[in-house]
């Protein structure tokens, strides 16, 4: 088990982390290491690897938003029916329910504003239990997935005793 | 006509010195020359360092330092270190550990002396032990001993003149780690012969592997005999600020604090604020361990994977030292080549003293990915290499 989440943080750091390097760092057997990973695939604890994007440095630009949800929590399925239909929309990257005022918590990227716009009016004002939104629209961003987006500050000379 | 001293002159540049202007030269290298950590400074230190300069605790210090960090100091080492010390008067805050090595030397030594220096080795200690006017005895380290220094070794190269043994483990540039076993015989030999011992233990804190850091100051009547040396850099990302600290007998201590008044007044005083955290940093230094760790193994498993190089897997410190010996090159050359067609910057092992010829010194203070690109280039390297041959 503590080899699972030793795995599982070097993965997190780096999708594409070679199950040598994961062996030789974590004193394993790269086989072990390979065995392991498809366990974990296949019980559904790692969902998928991907890249992290700076869509801003990228020639195509995406439109980011943080939607907040309040829905009227439906008998027997509570809040999980409606955020999972939610989720299906392509454009839904994160989906949770937490605590506060509001209910779901969305993260959304599209092409345009117009896009998230189209989301917030026809996927969830449509909807009879949500009774209200909350849209921000991401300004900039500094950190996604772990990964800090300025630039690192500070220098070592190249050579020191 | 400018003159400057004959003596100074005789003494060389540091190796690292002349290969930091190849270096500086070049662009899109990645450097495996550093020898500092690539963590920020902890968060409480810093912020205790910006409270220091926003409370206007800008004045000098007492020549020994703040008494409060000393206190510290001293509870630290009673606690990991099993060494007692006075903070009154056995307790001296430097600037930086470079400065408590001048004064061990310069307090304990007078000209014509010799100092045993096990090699390779820290690039000051030679130097240090010249400008006290006296000599330094090399004693090699081997790959073979995990370079260890050995006892025996030590023992040979004792004469009337010997005055000191410098220990440094963990061992910057090799990793070494000294067992306890090995500092006992060096104990035995300093009880035997009346010699000092200055362990630099600067990188006390960067050991892997469960194994253990030994205070060759804590064993049996070696307390008046030893100078500890130690400081934030290495545990704490704190080497721009210049802080260390040393312990001894209070005679050996004020002796160096003699030296210190009139040279340095006393060290960074926003630095000695910063430092009064360093017990609320310890976290950080757990973590940068851990990670420490991992580009150790990295970096050791990919340079043994290479065709012509090996390393053993350093116990210590942030340094691989590998074994060249197979290209046939001297470790100047290698490091030179290397910098030229793979854009690869490491130390060569002879700036390190002769006994380094044969290796170079790499920093595995430097990210994963830095380290990964790196091992493709000198594999790459390599590659090219044997066909030539």
């Amino acid at each position: 088990m503590k080899d699972d989440s030793r795995i599982l943080e070097l993965l997190e750091e780096d999708g594409r982390i070679s199950n040598k390097d994961i062996a030789s760092m974590l004193g394993l057997k790269e086989k072990e290491v390979e065995e392991k990973i498809k366990e974990l695939k296949k019980s559904g604890v790692i969902r998928g690897f991907k890249a992290v994007v700076d869509w801003r440095r990228a020639s195509r630009k995406k439109v980011m938003a943080v939607i907040q949800v309040k829905v009227i929590p439906q008998a027997r399925e509570g809040f999980a029916k409606t955020c999972l239909d939610i989720s299906k929309d392509k454009r839904v990257v994160d989906a949770f329910v937490a605590t506060g005022e509001y209910d779901l918590l969305l993260f959304v990227e599209a092409e345009t504003l117009e896009e998230v716009s189209g989301f917030v009016t026809e996927r969830l004002a449509t909807r009879k239990e949500v009774t209200g939104t909350n849209t921000h629209i991401i300004l900039s961003q500094f950190k996604r997935d772990g990964k800090l987006f300025a630039d690192a500050a500070g220098s070592r000379l190249p050579l020191s005793p | 006509m400018t003159k400057v001293s004959k003596r100074v002159k005789g003494i060389p540049f540091s190796g690292i010195r002349k290969f930091f202007d190849l270096v500086s030269e070049r662009k899109d290298i990645i450097s495996l020359g550093v020898g500092e950590p690539d963590f920020p400074t902890p968060a409480p230190m810093k912020d205790a360092g910006i409270r220091a300069i926003e409370m206007d605790y800008t004045a000098y210090t007492s020549n020994y330092g703040l008494l409060e960090l000393r206190e510290k100091i001293a509870e630290k080492l009673k606690r990991e270190n099993g060494i007692s010390a006075n903070p009154k008067n056995q307790i001296l805050i430097t600037t930086g550990t470079s400065e408590a090595l001048d004064l061990s030397f310069r307090a304990i030594l007078d000209p014509g002396g010799e100092v045993i220096v096990p090699e390779p080795s820290y690039v000051s200690y030679n130097p240090c032990v010249w400008f006290a006017h006296c000599k330094p005895v090399p004693v090699p380290m081997k790959e073979e001993n995990q370079f260890r220094v050995q006892p025996s070794d030590i023992k040979k190269n004792i004469t009337k003149k010997t005055k000191a043994i410098i220990v440094a483990s963990p061992n910057n540039p090799t990793g070494g780690v000294l067992k306890k076993e090995d500092l006992e015989g060096i104990a035995e030999l300093a009880i035997k012969h009346d010699l000092t011992v200055i362990s630099d233990e600067l990188y006390e804190h960067l050991i892997y592997d469960n194994e253990k850091h030994y205070s060759i100051g804590s064993f049996k009547n070696m307390a008046d005999r030893t100078i500890t040396i130690n400081g934030f850099s290495k545990a704490y990302a704190f080497t721009g600020w210049r802080l260390g600290y040393v312990t001894a007998s209070p005679e050996i201590i004020e002796c160096m604090m003699k030296i210190h008044q009139y040279i340095m007044l006393s060290a960074p005083t926003i630095s000695q604020h910063a430092a009064l955290k360093f017990e609320e940093s310890k976290r950080y230094t757990k973590e940068m361990v851990e990670e420490y760790d991992k580009r150790r193994k990295l970096l050791a498993s990919g340079l043994n994977d290479i065709p012509g190089l090996s390393c053993i897997t350093p116990k210590g410190a942030f340094y691989v030292f590998a074994n060249i010996k197979k290209t046939g090159m001297s470790s100047e050359k290698f490091a030179e080549r290397l910098l030229k067609e793979a854009g690869v910057a490491v130390v060569p092992g002879n700036s390190f003293g002769e006994s380094g010829e044969g290796y170079i010194r790499m920093s595995y203070s430097v990210s994963r990915e830095s380290i990964k690109e790196a091992l493709e280039r000198i594999k790459r390297f390599m590659e090219k290499e044997k066909k030539k041959r």
